[in-house]
């Protein structure tokens, strides 16, 4: 008889959008969608009548967490009842002695991880799920250490929960959060490991062992752009289990860059943005629009003129001036006048100071721009 | 830009003229009052105008007022000039009114051009300050040299000449200087970051990131506390129920505590009911000593134990009285051999006996020590051979004789002394006598040569002073021997006295001597001493024999006395040997004696106790039998008796207790029941176990251990019930206003993460800006190096330009110029010196030259940077001598191959050398 879990991971709830640099009236809007994204798994655990479903962690972050968002959950939960829901708590929603895990109102069907080691949990007679929980923002420790399952002539099936990160070796990346290996797991004692922490989704195997990434169910930034969803197991006793990847992402980010060259003025530059607008459908997605290439003298670039011009093709746009002025460098270094000196020291500071190219590049930008017109526009 | 036309209405002195320029020099002369400067002032006046600013100065009003013709012409004039790239312009002024009109037209087909350049009040129009570079001022300090005013620059105009040289350098554009590029770059560091103003973006910024920190913190801190308010609801909520729980358990307990109560004082009735009847079977049982005599109870008691005592008094002293006969019966037996002395004990008492004893013991040891005395004082006696002759004259001798005959042996002594120290001091005064003897002749001798020497001189003396000196001399000589002779009698006298002194001392130690030899001889002694110490020996002798004599007569009266003791004992002396044996038997005698005599008397004492204790005994059976048959017992008195009687006495208490307690059971009864009857007891504890039945389960961990069901146990849960509700109550006040709390902080509070947000983005910005400063100052600082480095170029282009003419105009003295960019001023160097010159040390001439030179220099520089630029002098060369003045006039024809020159001169030579090698149409002559 098989037995089905629906798994997912690193969902964040109430999280910032502060890395991606979001206006907090659109990072709103994402953190809305990331309650929707929980009741859509709910819906979806519900339909496809899963046996179980296994968060591994980052459910929602806890020093953004309100009542409300509690309550939410809460709730949320119960009405999946009886179907149980496992909880491994990960590194944003540490399962300590203030935690919501460990003081909060959780409906029965919930079952929280609130120990660092180790412990069994029966999902059905055939499996047993096995998981702990990061009791602060930063652990550290590998909760393989010293563990293997005990010695049983007939045991149910054991299936690793955990938020953890699977390192191809201990050396690669020491600051990890709770690292560990595939062959720990499998020395362990296990064959089936849920995991997460990733948020891009991905299986990984090694010899008889699988572990699971889920990826976070929606994307948390510019740098998050592949598919994002749950994960949704069929297992068989005696057979390998069955992975199926939903996407399920509502939020989409993208980054885009685009040429200036050409556009001798504005209007040229909005149609440019707008066209690749209207050519990949970003209606719904929050872009961010690097303007590249040289900018010709009379192409005014106001960033801020622009983003409201174009505003309505996005989601959400943001703007980042990386263009060159239009000068011809060469010719200026050979003025015999005071600009011509300046360029020439410019140019031999670019070459000297490497690592501040683009800042040199920038201060030669406004010192030309000094010469040549009355207001200097800050990049 | 090279000027070509220059008409004037009215200018000053000028009225309608009208002049065309030479393209390389133009010679104005004319004597003094020509209006060569007025020409040159209309020239300036035509190309910049009088004014500069947008306010008229007092000294620009002053100028255009001071060339406003007397006479009613146009106050104007026009100024046609030709730029370098071949445009031909035309500038005209009218300098009638304040507002000077002013146009500029295209001179080839008259097109204003006037609206390309920035407009000012008073006509003004900066057309030469954009085509020639250079500033009125500029203008003035450099190629417009008036009259007498070639000198060392003033720091101002200096300034305003390096100024306008840099700009020149600054930029292949005019427009452009790196003055206005810093200017503009500071200007955008002042909008973005300056440190002062609080409206600078970055500082906006950073206040904005600082608010929202503060934001952040609140939120975070209002976090907490509702994070914190949220745990103290759930523990409230927690507590709340635990105390519902433990309110549930406590109605039960109490109720519980209440049945309980109620059962058992149903079962305290029922137990006192069985009691009461109990007491009252025993009673009637014990109604037979209703009579009994309690009030006698006490004063039977006290008799019984009275008869007691005495009885066991009266057998005590039969036993002793037994044994008092027992041992007067054994002593009787012992002191059977000493009876015969029991009269003597009558008499007289042992210690008489041990008193006389010891006595004569300190008799006989005193007289054993007499007769060793008067051993050795014999022996004495007989060392010192006192026969009973010498004794008996002795005898004689009293203490009286002894003194007398001490007092003669002294006497004898002292005679014998003082006849010894008299023949001493006779013996001594013989010998002092022969010495003074001695003296005396030779004394004696002198004074008779003296004298006889004096007589002689006097009787042979001549003079009277003579004489009376010799009769002087004379006299002292015979009184001199008068003297002596008088000591020698009394040397003689006192002679005579100590022998007469000695004789009687002799005479009297013979009479003591005859004395004392009279007593030695009667006691036939050697001395008196000797005498007194056979007197001692004597009388020492005589009292021993007295002592020896009186203590055997005291020894014979006590052996007497003793005898008479020792005696009965079959003793017959008194010795050391008898008087122990005496002393031990007489002792035990006496002892035995007088312990007879005190059981004696104890055994009397006896019976007549007895006696009494028999009477009193009887009396007490008496009174003791009249209460026993009181009492109803007829046993007789003895301990039966007594026995039954206490049993008696102990029931008829019982009796009485019974009744008291009958009472208490009674009152008891009454007190269970509390006004209460048997029914309604039953009836509440019926329907407390109904409500109990109904209760829930009690909580074991609630549960209160109950020790005993009481009304105290009932208050207890009732106090108990009571604070647990308080409690309750209490806590649920606090979760409401917890959970109001909670609610309104959570009303107010803005979202965490909105908040990161935004200080994401104001950190954004700050990086962005903080960015842009550090390229704003990277920018300005190279700018900045790049004018300072191009400023220190034009120094050296000047020096080349001032020392290659100067060399020409010195004929080769000064070979080259240093110029301080700073202040303009000039060294020289000389040929004839190492150190260059100062040019302030040179003649009025030579530094005129130099000054100008540098001026053309400068406009040199002008001209190679951008347009060509006139040059105007008003008679430089004033005070050059002739060979100055050629070279001079040399240098300015080379400076006229590269710009339009206007020379003014009244000096006919001037005029006369540019007219040779220009043509005549270069000299303007003005009269």
């Amino acid at each position: 008889m098989s037995f089905s879990i629906l798994h997912f991971s690193d969902l964040h709830l109430e999280a910032a959008f502060a890395t991606s640099r979001l206006p907090a009236k659109v990072a709103r809007r994402c953190r809305e969608q990331l309650r929707q994204t929980l009741r859509r798994i709910m819906e979806i655990a519900n339909y496809r009548k899963a046996d179980a479903v296994t968060i591994a962690g980052d459910l929602f972050e806890r020093e953004h967490l309100t009542p409300d968002t509690a309550t939410f959950l809460a709730q949320e939960f119960a009405a999946l009842a009886p179907t149980p829901v496992f909880i491994a708590p990960g590194n944003h929603d540490a399962a300590d002695a203030a935690s919501l895990y460990q003081r909060g109102h959780w409906p029965e069907n919930v079952n929280i991880a609130i120990k660092p080691g180790l412990t069994e949990w029966r999902l059905s007679k055939e499996y047993s799920l096995w998981m702990a929980a990061h009791l602060g923002p930063s652990e550290r420790q590998n909760f393989l250490n010293n563990f293997h399952l005990p010695e049983a002539a007939a045991r149910p099936f054991p299936i690793l929960l955990l938020h953890a990160s699977a390192v191809p070796n201990h050396f690669e990346d020491s600051r990890a959060h709770a690292p560990l290996t595939l062959e720990e797991i499998r020395k362990a004692g296990f064959t089936l490991a849920l995991l997460g922490h990733y948020h891009t989704a991905r299986v990984m195997r090694h010899e008889n062992v699988v572990a699971v990434y889920p990826g976070s169910p929606e994307p948390l930034g510019f740098n998050e752009n592949a598919k994002h969803g749950v994960a949704w197991l069929e297992l068989t006793p005696g057979q390998a289990p069955k992975i199926e990847m939903l996407p399920l992402a509502a939020l989409h980010f993208d980054s885009l860059e685009i040429n200036v060259e050409g556009c001798a003025q504005r209007e040229q530059l909005l149609d440019k943005i707008m066209a690749q607008a209207t050519a990949q459908d970003l209606s719904t997605h929050f872009v961010r629009i690097k303007l590249t290439g040289q900018a010709a003298a009379t192409l005014h670039l106001d960033l801020d003129l622009l983003a409201e011009r174009v505003e309505k093709n996005f989601g959400y746009v943001s703007l980042e001036n990386h263009t060159r002025p239009a000068f011809d460098l060469t010719k200026l270094a050979e003025e015999p006048t005071v600009r011509g000196e300046f360029v020439r020291n410019m140019r031999a500071a670019l070459e000297r100071e490497t690592e501040k190219e683009s800042l040199y590049r920038e201060a030669l930008q406004y010192g030309l721009q000094a010469f040549e017109q009355e207001e200097i526009t800050l990049r | 830009m090279k000027l070509l036309e220059l008409e004037v209405q009215a200018f000053g002195c000028l009225h309608h003229r009208k002049f065309a320029f030479h393209p390389q020099i133009n010679v104005f002369f004319g004597r003094n009052e020509a209006g060569k400067s007025t020409l040159q002032q209309a020239v300036l006046a035509l190309l910049y105008g009088f004014y500069d600013g947008g306010r008229a100065l007092q000294r620009e009003l002053h100028a255009h007022e001071k060339y406003r013709p007397w006479s009613a012409e146009a106050y104007a004039g026009s100024l046609k000039f030709q730029l370098d790239d071949g445009a031909t312009l035309l500038v005209q002024r009218d300098f009638s009114k304040e507002e000077v009109r002013t146009q500029l037209l295209d001179a080839v087909t008259g097109e204003d051009l006037s609206h390309r350049y920035s407009r000012g009040r008073h006509g003004k129009i900066d057309f030469i300050e954009k085509q020639l570079g250079m500033s009125r001022q500029v203008f003035l300090a450099t190629a417009f040299v008036q009259q007498g005013e070639l000198r060392s620059y003033g720091a101002r105009e200096a300034s305003v000449v390096a100024d306008a040289i840099l700009s020149l350098l600054d930029s292949a554009a005019t427009e452009t200087s790196s003055e206005r590029a810093l200017e503009r770059l500071e200007r955008a560091l002042r909008e973005l970051a300056s440190e002062r103003s609080p409206h600078a973006l970055l500082a906006q910024a950073r206040a904005r990131l600082d608010e929202l920190h503060e934001k952040h913190a609140w939120c975070q801190a209002a976090h907490r506390m509702i994070q914190n308010d949220l745990m103290k609801v759930e523990t409230l909520e927690l507590e709340i129920e635990e105390r519902a729980a433990q309110l549930e358990t406590l109605e039960r307990q109490l109720r519980e505590a209440q049945l309980e109560i109620l059962r058992n004082r149903l079962q305290r009735w029922r137990e006192n009911e069985a009691r009461r009847e109990t007491m009252q079977n025993d009673m009637a049982a014990l109604q037979k000593l209703e009579n009994f005599p309690t009030e006698l109870k006490e004063q039977f008691f006290q008799w019984r134990d009275e008869y007691l005592h005495l009885e066991r008094l009266q057998r005590v002293q039969a036993e002793e009285r037994s044994g008092l006969e027992r041992r007067l019966m054994g002593l009787s037996q012992q002191s059977k051999n000493l009876q015969m002395l029991e009269p003597l004990w009558q008499t007289g008492k042992f210690e008489d006996f041990l008193t006389k004893r010891n006595r004569w013991q300190a008799a006989y040891d005193e007289l054993v020590k007499i007769e060793e005395e008067h051993h050795d004082a014999s022996e004495e006696v007989k060392k010192f051979g006192l026969g009973e002759a010498e004794r008996a004259v002795l005898k004689k001798l009293d203490l009286t004789q002894l003194e007398q005959f001490n007092a003669i042996e002294a006497k004898y002594t002292d005679a014998e002394i003082k006849v010894n120290q008299l023949r001493a001091d006779n013996k001594n005064y013989a010998h002092r006598i022969t010495e003074r003897n001695r003296i005396f002749n030779f004394c004696a001798g002198v004074a008779i040569i003296a004298l006889i020497y004096a007589g002689s001189r006097f009787l042979t003396a001549e003079t009277a002073a003579s004489k009376v000196g010799d009769a002087l001399l004379l006299g002292l000589s015979f009184g001199g021997l008068l003297l002596l002779l008088n000591l020698k009698n009394l040397w003689e006298n006192q002679e005579k006295e100590l022998k007469h002194q000695l004789e009687l001392a002799e005479s009297e130690l013979l009479d003591s001597k005859r004395e004392r030899r009279d007593v030695l001889n009667q006691y036939k002694v050697e001395s008196v001493g000797d005498l007194v110490q056979r007197h001692t020996i004597y009388l020492k002798v005589d009292a021993v024999l007295d002592k020896n004599h009186a203590l055997k007569e005291e020894l014979k009266t006590l052996e007497k006395d003793l005898l008479a003791w020792v005696a009965p004992l079959g003793i017959p002396y008194i010795g050391l040997d008898t008087l122990p044996e005496a002393e031990k038997r007489l002792r035990e005698s006496h002892q035995n004696y007088s312990t007879s005599q005190t059981l004696r008397q104890r055994a009397a004492e006896l019976q007549t106790q007895e006696q009494e204790i028999q009477a009193k005994l009887q009396g007490y059976a008496q009174q003791l039998e009249g209460v026993l048959q009181r009492a109803e017992i007829h046993e007789p008195v003895g301990e039966k008796a007594f026995q039954a009687f206490q049993s008696a006495c102990k029931d008829r208490e019982y009796l009485d207790s019974l009744r008291a307690q009958k009472q208490q059971v009674e009152a008891m009864s009454i007190e269970i029941l509390e006004g209460e009857t048997l029914a309604s007891l039953a009836a509440r504890i019926k329907q407390l176990e109904t409500e109990l039945a109904n209760l829930p389960p009690a909580s074991p961990s609630h549960v209160t251990p109950i020790r005993e069901y009481s009304e105290a146990t009932l208050a207890a849960f009732r106090t108990q019930r009571e604070a647990v509700l308080h409690e309750v109550n209490q806590r649920q006040q606090s979760l409401t206003a917890l959970k109001e709390r909670v609610a309104t902080r959570l009303q107010d509070l803005p979202s965490l993460a909105e908040v990161e947000e935004e200080m994401a983005l104001e950190t954004g910005a700050i990086e962005r800006y903080e960015r842009a400063r550090a390229a704003l100052e990277i920018a300005r600082e190279g700018i900045a190096q790049a004018a300072q480095r191009l400023h220190r170029d034009f120094v050296p282009k000047l020096n080349e330009f001032v020392g290659r003419h100067l060399e020409k105009l010195t004929a080769g003295r000064y070979t080259a110029a240093l110029l301080d960019p700073k202040t303009f001023s000039l060294r020289v160097q000389s040929n004839d010196q190492l150190a260059p010159v100062d040019l302030e040390r040179l003649s009025f001439g030579t530094r005129e030259q130099v000054y100008l030179l540098m001026r053309a220099a400068v406009v040199d520089i002008f001209t190679q940077s951008g347009e060509s630029i006139p040059l105007f002098c008003d008679d430089p060369l004033a005070h050059a001598d002739a060979e100055r003045l050629a070279n001079a006039l040399e240098v300015f024809r080379l400076l006229a191959e590269t710009q339009q020159i206007f020379y003014f001169t009244k000096d006919q030579n001037v005029a006369k050398y540019f007219s040779a090698r220009y043509g005549p149409a270069c000299v303007l002559s003005l009269s």
